[in-house]
């Protein structure tokens, strides 16, 4: 499921951050690239399912269901 | 006309996820057009101009009730990156729709707006037909395999 429209960013890059011990909000945010100028600030209203999907990555979880609804 | 209490409020947020499945159905409907699915492309693009159909209803029915439609807010346009993912989105979206019509149908009843109430059951009606359409797919998918049921969606059926 692609994360980001703005930049592109599917769920499998967000997995490998999580692998890389990439999982906090802030270091999320800055190795994605989705608070970066001309972004519509969708993805990083929704952080905590990126969070949950990185953190469940690096501990070798399936992680959360992408497909339900955000706003 | 003036709306009973809660009713464009509902209208609104249905406006809203309509919005959002115009975009997040079309853009699957290219990407199967551009892998090649020309019958899924067909399908799911019409899928697309069915919503468009659902917001012009909801828009000229906003105004009638003398409010303003909010073609502002959108909800997050959900792409998924094969076509199981784009129907698990899909499907999402529509089980959505279903919730926030059948809670409008009970809303409408109870404040006696029955006009609101017949147009959003019409409406009901076609996200019914949406979702066994998606979950007849996926059934497809589990019996005959991704493979098999993908291969049948490159030829377009003659109309």
């Amino acid at each position: 499921m692609y994360i980001c429209l703005c930049k592109g960013i599917s769920e499998s890059q967000v997995r490998e951050c999580g692998r890389l011990g990439i999982c906090s909000a802030d270091a999320l945010a800055v190795a994605l690239g989705i608070e970066e100028e001309g972004v519509c600030g969708r993805c990083i209203r929704n952080i905590d399912r990126l969070v949950a999907l990185a953190t469940a990555a690096l501990h070798r979880q399936p992680g959360c269901d992408l497909s339900r609804p955000t706003y | 006309m003036l709306a009973k209490e809660g009713v464009i409020d509902l209208l609104n947020r249905i406006l809203t996820v309509d919005l959002t499945a115009i975009n997040q159905y079309f853009v699957h409907a290219k990407m199967c057009d551009n892998w090649g699915y020309e019958r899924l492309h067909h399908q799911v693009r019409q899928r697309s101009f069915d919503e468009m159909r659902d917001v012009e209803a909801l828009v000229k029915h906003i105004l009638y009730l003398e409010s303003v439609p909010n073609m502002q807010r959108l909800g997050t346009v959900t792409i998924g990156e094969t076509v199981p993912e784009q129907f698990a989105a899909d499907l999402a979206s529509e089980k959505e729709m279903l919730t926030l019509l059948t809670e409008g149908v009970t809303h409408c009843a109870r404040v006696e707006d029955y006009t609101t109430r017949h147009l959003l059951e019409d409406m009901l009606k076609d996200v019914d037909e949406h979702i066994d359409w998606i979950e007849t797919q996926q059934e497809l998918i589990k019996q005959v395999g991704l493979e098999r049921y993908l291969s049948e969606q490159i030829k377009r059926e003659e109309s």
